[in-house]
């Protein structure tokens, strides 16, 4: 089994380094019948790819510990669905996913070009098949996950039990998808360039992967934020990790993309800024790989660096040279066709908020890799952490709430005060109303008091904007609200959607703020009886109980829930100690409401009974949540296809219709 | 029996890799649908952006002098697709198209 | 659409996003330059602690081997006390607070805090690293 693995992987790094050749020789020689080869090796390619994957997946089910991957990764105690997600439970196994979504991106990449613009695909080929080819190249020479032992062992090591859960288990897949998405944009924009006739620079034929890739992406985040909340038990969902970090550059990349796009669509501006974004989402998603994977920035010890991670530094420095030089040859084929017309308009809102956005996918950068600057710049290692973090973002994030109210009620071109007046009165009466309703009601913290006025403000430009377009259909269609409303949305899928992003951010950022500034914890010894008091909350200790699940002993403090009066019912904080006598889990005690979550963790215990927990009392992590739900169903109304333009007569011109009739 | 499947799917993949090659099947000439599927594009693209334009203007997030000069761009840029496109057609039943040079306005 | 204007507002439009420019930069670098200065911790070995602990900041970032068999908890699991080691020397530490669950003897710790009149470590955040396996997210402790 293993030697077909190993053997299909090869096969596949053969058929990708002949597509690159075929491609390369097609478009020189002007031969179609070579640059169709060349396509047919990618598929090919992938087909093998996939054989080797179900290999992979057969030996994981199977416990087959000849393999040293299943070995590392498996043993026979966990559930088999946990089996299967060890798949991308360690790097081998993650390459190959990597390398197999890439295959199968690849696909319908070079279908959909092939359709739109076929002069481009012999370009999106070797782009996409070079990638794959480092990928395989380090799955065939360097971390193959075929690799056997002769003698296996009885048992495996099986993984680590943190990593044991439902949200693990899609939070990586769900973050390769996004990664590997942000390869079609620069393989399109790559492929365009050097094509030298796409005058948009492949940007706008980008745009739709670019979206997938940023909704994956944000998808990620936030799965792996709700997995650090639920089950790592130290109360809180982001930490500022290098690895966190590592999605979310990337992240904040696509999402400047996705808003400086807008402008070279209607505008024919900023193709140069957006080649460059493109490019520089790509880089920073194989960055991110290479700091998930080389250990450089998490390693306890200094500059521990793997080869695999000298690899992927030197892939990525070649690929972002050999890509921003090619930038730089088109560099004049990429103008703008028109210039900014004033400060105060769509268009400048729309450069501010890009360069906020790199502003703090730079401050992450800094942030994270300060450990290896400050070392080769003065031999010392020095690391910044979160209260650097803390320090410079949200300023950041403040300039970019205000501009997610102000942009889309700006001009185009130009706005003038008179305009600013009307537009901006009620939804910034809106903000000042909860800005003094919250200050009413006893919130005295300047920052958070600013952001909920803020938020209080964009939500009402939100409001504003369907209603005026409400407003709009009624008076052309004479259409009742909610239908008006849905047609609304139907018709304008990406600007709707979008804003209906943007209240997804509302409340993500509102419930980051109230979580961030007003969690309150203690730490408490009890005996069983006794209670102790967090926040609105008194929690009551009733004592230990045991019992055995998944090779784990289970303790459980049984917890009793009082608020004022009210009886909030029974809670169970538990600890599972595994077998292996060294790992140890947290079955956090969880009860959650829009208003707060009371978190709580069994820290210890003594013989006589005494428990000590851990209480924390998170307000607003619910409304975190719901942000990322809201922000998905956003992302998904954008993503549709939209109504074909020609069926939408309301608001077309008349003019431009009576040409099409002729 | 592994030596076997080795075997085989190389040869089915050298096969399938390599039969544009030896039949030579000169590759259908597509620069006319690639030409057609960017009209279509560029209608498309003009035609969303006339939509939102007018939306904009509707809801007031526009003066009326921006709105034509903007307007008239996209259209300029519409009308030249569908042009362009009918020539197509019209040139797909024999007549020669009007536009033979199918450059975009770049 | 003014023409009449243009000319003027061009050259101030260019002040404007010039200017705006420079001051983004500016504030950037200040936000951080101040960030640095908030959360800089340097990052010492054991052995460099022991050798020199005066001339190192009193706040530093430790990494390490928690020493096998040296694992100590107070009875209610609250208090944990270690020895830390980098191979050649050693430091005991203490802490107070939650714990990673990883944490576990013979592995990789980093701990932020410094050396008290004792000459142990009081460690105020303790970190602990799987080895081997895929872990996305360094075990978080409370900041």
């Amino acid at each position: 089994m293993a030697n077909v693995g190993r053997f299909v992987l090869l096969g596949a790094l053969v058929l990708v380094l002949y597509a690159v050749a075929a491609a390369v020789l097609g478009a020189r020689a002007r031969r179609s019948d070579l640059v169709a080869s060349a396509v047919r090796a990618l598929g090919g390619s992938a087909a093998l790819l996939a054989v080797a994957a179900v290999v992979l997946f057969v030996a994981l089910a199977t416990r087959d510990y000849t393999f040293q991957y299943v070995a590392a990764h498996v043993d026979n105690a966990q559930p088999l669905v946990y089996d299967l997600a060890a798949f991308w439970g360690g790097m081998e196994g993650s390459l190959l996913l990597w390398a197999l979504v890439l295959a199968g991106y690849t696909l319908v990449a070079v279908r959909a070009v092939g359709r739109a613009q076929p002069a481009l695909v012999p370009g999106v080929v070797v782009v996409l098949a070079g990638v794959s080819a480092f990928f395989l190249v380090l799955l065939t020479a360097v971390a193959s996950p075929f690799t056997t032992v002769p003698f296996p062992a009885a048992d495996g090591a099986g993984m680590n039990p943190l990593l044991l859960n439902p949200w693990m288990a899609i939070h990586p897949p769900t973050l390769y998808l996004g990664y590997v998405g942000l390869t079609v944009p620069f393989a399109l924009v790559v492929a365009a360039l050097a094509s030298g006739r796409a005058a948009d620079g492949g940007v706008l034929l980008a745009r739709r992967w670019m979206v997938w890739a940023w909704y994956c992406l944000s998808m990620g985040l936030w799965f792996g934020a709700k997995w650090s909340y639920v089950v790592l038990g130290w109360g809180g969902y982001w930490a500022w990790d290098p690895v966190e970090n590592a999605a979310l550059m990337p992240w904040l990349v696509a999402t400047a993309f996705i808003h400086s796009v807008m402008i070279q669509e209607r505008r024919e501006m900023l193709s140069r800024w957006n080649v460059a974004l493109v490019i520089l989402a790509f880089g920073l998603s194989i960055f991110g790989t290479f700091l998930t994977r080389s250990g450089v920035l998490s390693s306890v010890h200094s500059f521990t660096q793997s080869s695999i991670g000298t690899l992927f530094l030197v892939f990525l420095a070649g690929a972002m040279l050999a890509a921003f030089a090619i930038a730089a040859w088109r560099w004049d084929l990429l103008r703008s066709r028109y210039e900014l017309d004033a400060a105060l308009s769509r268009e400048s809102a729309f450069v501010l908020n890009n360069v906020l956005f790199l502003a703090i996918a730079l401050a992450v950068f800094l942030g994270t890799v300060f450990p290896v600057i400050s070392e080769v710049l003065t031999g010392r290692r020095v690391n910044v952490g979160p209260p650097f973090f803390d320090h410079v973002i949200p300023p950041i994030a403040v300039g970019l709430l205000v501009l997610m109210g102000v942009g889309p009620l700006l001009a185009w071109r130009r706005s003038s005060a008179d305009h600013l007046r009307r537009n901006f009165l009620a939804p910034g009466a809106a903000g000042v109303a909860l800005g003094a309703v919250l200050l009413a009601a006893g919130l005295r913290a300047s920052g958070p008091l600013l952001i909920f006025t803020l938020a209080g403000f964009v939500a009402g430009t939100i409001v504003l904007e369907f209603a005026r377009g409400i407003r709009v259909r009624q008076s052309l269609q004479g259409e009742a609200v909610p239908r008006a409303f849905v047609a609304l949305v139907a018709r304008n899928r990406r600007r709707y959607g979008g804003y209906i992003v943007h209240f997804g951010m509302l409340l993500l950022l509102c419930g980051l703020t109230g979580s961030s500034v007003f969690a309150t914890q203690r730490l408490a010894t009890l005996a069983p009886g006794e209670s102790a008091a967090v926040g609105p909350y008194r929690v009551r200790y009733d004592g230990l109980g045991q019992t055995t699940a998944h090779g784990a002993l289970v303790v459980g403090a049984r917890l009793r829930v009082f608020e004022g009066a009210r009886d909030d019912g029974p809670l169970t904080a538990a600890r599972n100690l595994y077998l292996n006598g060294r790992d140890s889990t947290s079955d956090v005690a969880l009860r959650s409401t829009p208003r707060d979550d009371l978190y709580i963790t069994l820290v210890g215990w003594a013989s006589d009974g005494r428990a000590t927990l851990r209480l924390l009392v998170n307000p607003l992590v619910m409304w975190m949540w719901a942000g990322g739900l809201v922000l998905s169903a956003g992302a998904i109304v954008a993503m549709l296809p939209e109504a074909r333009p020609g069926t939408a007569p309301a608001v077309m011109p008349a003019r431009v219709l009576g040409t099409a009739g002729r | 029996m592994t030596a076997a499947i080795a075997v085989i799917l190389a040869a089915a993949a050298v096969w399938y890799v390599l039969a544009p090659l030896w039949r030579r099947i000169p590759a259908p000439d597509r620069t006319a649908s690639a030409e057609r599927a960017r009209l279509v594009e560029q209608r498309e693209t003009a035609l969303r952006v006339l939509r939102d334009l007018a939306l904009d203007h509707a809801t007031g997030k526009m003066s009326d002098g921006d709105y034509e000069t903007l307007r008239g761009r996209q259209e300029a840029a519409a009308i030249d697709a569908l042009r362009r496109l009918d020539a197509m057609d019209a040139s797909k039943s024999g007549s020669e198209p009007a536009a033979a040079d199918t450059r975009g306005p770049e | 659409m003014n023409p009449a204007g243009r000319g003027g507002s061009a050259g101030r439009r260019t002040l404007v996003f010039a200017g705006g420019t420079v001051l983004i930069v500016l504030s950037l670098a200040y936000l951080v330059y101040g960030g640095i200065q908030q959360g800089a911790t340097y990052w010492v070995t054991v052995g460099e602690l022991r050798q020199r602990a005066h001339s190192l900041p009193a706040r530093v970032r430790l990494g390490g081997t928690v020493a096998a068999g040296t694992v100590r908890w107070d009875d209610a699991h609250r208090h944990l006390s270690f020895v830390i080691t980098d191979g050649a020397s050693t430091l005991p530490v203490r802490y107070t607070g939650v714990v990673p669950d990883i944490f576990a003897e013979g592995r990789q710790v980093v701990v932020e805090g410094g050396i008290a009149r004792d000459g142990a470590f009081d460690a105020t955040t303790l970190l602990a690293k799987c080895p081997t396996k895929y872990n996305p997210a360094d075990p978080k402790s409370p900041r």
